[in-house]
């Protein structure tokens, strides 16, 4: 009897642990899978596109509605005014200063007063804003976007065709056919040569000197500066920091893991991804009008005036507008202290395949 | 003579132990990276309008009449640009309906080129290498017939070969019915360790991420450069993995690039897969090792992780050989004080399925995916452990009987258990 007593307990306290498991399979909690989005896609008009369908079920009543939709043929709000309900406009829209917009549908383009404060803009025609505009969601224009300086561009700010951007702007994801910041506008006229297959490989950090042109990539272990005016025809990977001193350019593909620094009239013609920051000084030229670009910076986005960027800009931890004359950017980066490279430093190298 | 033999077995089963808490210490490792470390960024949030390389989709079918159709629908659906994409799914010595649906999708749809074995080796190795000579593509992606792709999974994988070390590509698979049965959610739990915490941290610790034969993709140059896959191996994404590595190559994951599977139903069917996957490896091991180690290209630290994963299904053979020794030892009275409940700790907390992840590592991957509540069938991976114990177990034993005697593995198919379309 003590002996069935004892394994009785024992077998009940060796089961006690799969207890909770078998009740929870038991009442069919939790059934359905990890979700898995089957019709995800990304695209940068993503938001726009979402509050569209939305207002488009709003009108013809298939959704709800949160407080009065309201369609005019066009607005014009004074001074300090606040709209927060959901707004189509079917005309032209223009706002004072200081006027405050929740969701707001301009199927006509619009003028934004200085200062004024939006959840979120989607736009069939043209915008323009002025200075100190503040976006908590996002703009999505279906034509060209022009931002005041000073500026809080939310989540996203997406422009179908050209999107600029004024000094002292913040922002986190960008998207304009080019992005350009306000200044002397620069247009890339050459084709973008073909990528070589081979790469220069270096274990430790390389210096290429100015004036050259590399007919291969480049892989580099280290930090990896590009002497001024010289050219790299193919990829670039780098696993400390890429300096692009001034005029150099890179045709191919660039992946960062630490940051990257244009130090002034640049171009880039592929894709970039870098794990770190990205610093953009003036003169500079990401993508070509020819080619839509990726750019992905997981730290912080750092534009000078006088950038150019054809494609997508995701700044994960935010990005700014330099201000005009603003030289944070030199100290920062402590850009004096780069000397350019000399001939005799692209001996360590190797060839890969 | 007794003494000597009960000496090697003490020294066996200490030996043994050690090996278990490198693998308890690596997994602990991965598991606090996960959880606690900044991760490193992948290539999903790029996003790109044009320039896009071509990309060949494989799809290797050995009678899948009851998935091909799911397959290539949503292999059509896919918002990678048509005129940029080739779609090869291989019938491989298919005897039921699979060449009809093939041939009436490549009617209906021109980006399909269907491929039909019916001589040479059977087998996914073989049927790869006959695609690549088939492809377009610069870049190839590969599919099992059970998975179906949401929409924009090709691009996110593609997206990874903007970095021009990257040679292999690798996403996410999710079990798509885990509340079927107790496997189904063992399985279910398997996956999550193997992918949310295993994978993503030896991406984020740049260790070695495992190129998983699914859900993947690699260049189509390197692979022919390296001379196409070796259809002696079961295991070719293991292959595919340690070749790339000793010649300089990365292997990328992309943990957001998600993908439903079909987890096996049946505990039969399960032991095979797992008995084929721990053979495959184990022919790996045996084959890749020393070219892996002694190539310039792998950091000391992704040497190590690769040594380890390599051996990682060796271990149930050398659990369950240590497991004998133990009792032995304990029925002779020489089981040294504390060296067997180490290594019953050691295996306990070691035990789970398929990747052989901890426990912790599962319930930290269940906890990032938002899915606590199934912390509580975490005390099931016990059942699991045992049977892939002795299924992995067998594995290895036939790898090394494969090499011993020179023999070729045949082919073993996964049933399916979706119903037809």
């Amino acid at each position: 009897m003590r002996t069935a007593l004892i394994l009785l307990v024992f077998a009940l306290l060796l089961a006690l642990p799969f207890l909770p498991g078998l009740l929870f399979m038991r009442r069919r909690r939790d059934e359905l899978p990890l979700h898995v989005d089957p019709e995800y896609s990304r695209d940068p008009l993503f938001f726009g596109e979402e509050l569209r369908q939305k207002y488009q079920e709003m009108s013809s009543g298939l959704a709800a509605v949160n407080g009065t939709l309201t369609q005019q043929d066009r607005a014009d709000m004074s001074a300090q005014s606040e709209w927060l309900t959901p707004l189509i406009v079917s005309g032209t829209t223009r706002t004072a200063e200081q006027v405050q917009l929740g969701e707001v549908y301009l199927r006509g383009g619009g003028l934004l007063g200085n200062e004024n404060k939006v959840g979120a803009i989607i736009a069939d025609h043209d915008l323009r804003a002025g200075d100190r505009l503040q976006v908590s969601r996002f703009l999505d224009v279906r034509g060209q976007l022009i931002i005041g300086a000073d500026s809080n561009l939310g989540v996203s700010a997406a422009s179908t065709a050209r999107l600029t951007l004024q000094p002292g702007t913040v922002f986190q994801r960008l998207y304009g056919q080019p992005v350009v910041v306000e200044g002397q506008t620069l247009h890339l006229t050459d084709p973008p040569p073909s990528v070589g297959d081979q790469y220069l490989w270096a274990r430790d950090s390389l210096r290429i000197p100015k004036n050259q042109v590399l007919t291969d990539g480049v892989i580099c272990h280290g930090a990896l500066y590009i002497g001024a005016d010289s050219t790299i025809l193919g990829d670039v990977k780098v696993y400390g920091d890429l300096h692009l001193l001034h005029g150099a350019h890179i045709s191919g593909n660039v992946v960062v893991r630490g940051s990257i620094v244009l130090h002034g009239n640049n171009k880039i013609q592929g894709h970039v991804h870098t794990e770190k920051n990205l610093f953009v000084a003036s003169g500079s030229i990401l993508g070509g009008p020819q080619v839509q670009l990726s750019f992905y910076v997981a730290g912080r986005t750092v534009l000078a005036p006088n950038v150019m960027i054809h494609g997508y800009l995701v700044a994960d931890r935010g990005g700014r507008v330099l201000q005009s004359g603003e030289t944070s950017l030199e100290r920062e980066l402590q850009l004096s202290t780069v000397s350019e490279p000399s001939a005799a430093e692209l001996s360590n190298v190797g060839q890969k395949g | 003579m007794v003494l000597a033999l009960i000496f090697l077995m003490q020294t066996y089963v200490t030996l043994v132990t050690l090996v278990i808490v490198v693998y308890i210490v690596r997994h602990l490792w991965f598991t606090l990276a996960r959880v606690m470390l900044k991760q490193r960024p992948s290539f999903q949030d790029m996003w790109r309008s044009a320039d896009w390389p071509r990309v060949t989709i494989v799809i290797p079918m050995h009678n899948e009449e009851l998935v091909a159709e799911h397959a290539l629908n949503a292999m059509l659906n896919v918002d990678y640009p048509h005129e940029r994409l080739q779609v090869i799914p291989i019938n491989d010595h298919s005897s039921d309906a699979t060449m009809h649906i093939l041939n009436d999708f490549a009617e209906r749809h021109p980006l399909i080129t269907p491929l039909h074995r019916d001589g040479g080796n059977r087998g996914k190795p073989s049927g790869l290498n006959d695609a690549l000579a088939l492809a377009t593509g610069d870049i190839i992606v590969v599919f099992d017939a059970d998975y179906e792709p949401p929409r924009g999974l090709v691009r996110m994988l593609v997206q990874a070969f903007t970095d021009p070390e990257v040679g292999a590509v690798m996403g996410r698979v999710v079990p798509q019915n885990p509340s079927k049965n107790l496997l189904t959610r063992l399985l279910d739990l398997e996956r999550s360790g193997g992918y949310q915490v295993d994978q993503q941290a030896r991406h984020a610790l740049d260790l070695i991420p495992q190129y998983g034969g699914t859900v993947g993709g690699f260049r189509r140059k390197v692979m022919q450069g390296l001379g196409g896959f070796d259809p002696r191996v079961l295991a070719e994404d293991t292959d595919l993995t340690f070749r790339l590595y000793a010649a300089g190559w990365k292997v990328a994951y992309v943990n957001r690039a998600e993908c439903y599977e079909e987890a096996p139903e049946d505990w039969g069917v399960r032991y095979r897969q797992l008995r084929r996957w721990a053979r495959g490896h184990n022919q790996v091991m045996l084959r890749r090792t020393w070219a892996f180690l002694s190539s310039p290209y792998p950091t000391k630290l992704q040497k190590f992780d690769g040594a380890l994963l390599l051996a990682v299904y060796l271990q149930p053979l050398l659990i369950l050989t240590s497991l004998v020794c133990c009792l032995l030892l304990f029925m002779l009275n020489a089981l040294p004080p504390g060296l067997g409940l180490t290594w019953a700790a050691g295996t306990i907390a070691y035990s789970a399925v398929g990747n052989l992840a901890p426990f912790y590592q599962i319930g930290a991957a269940n906890v990032l995916d938002g899915m606590g509540s199934r912390l509580l069938l975490l005390p099931m991976t016990i059942v699991a452990f045992v049977f892939n114990m002795f299924a992995a177990s067998e594995g290895a034993w036939q790898a090394i009987q494969d090499l011993v005697r020179n023999r070729d593995a045949q082919w073993e198919k996964t049933v399916r258990f979706k119903e037809k379309v």
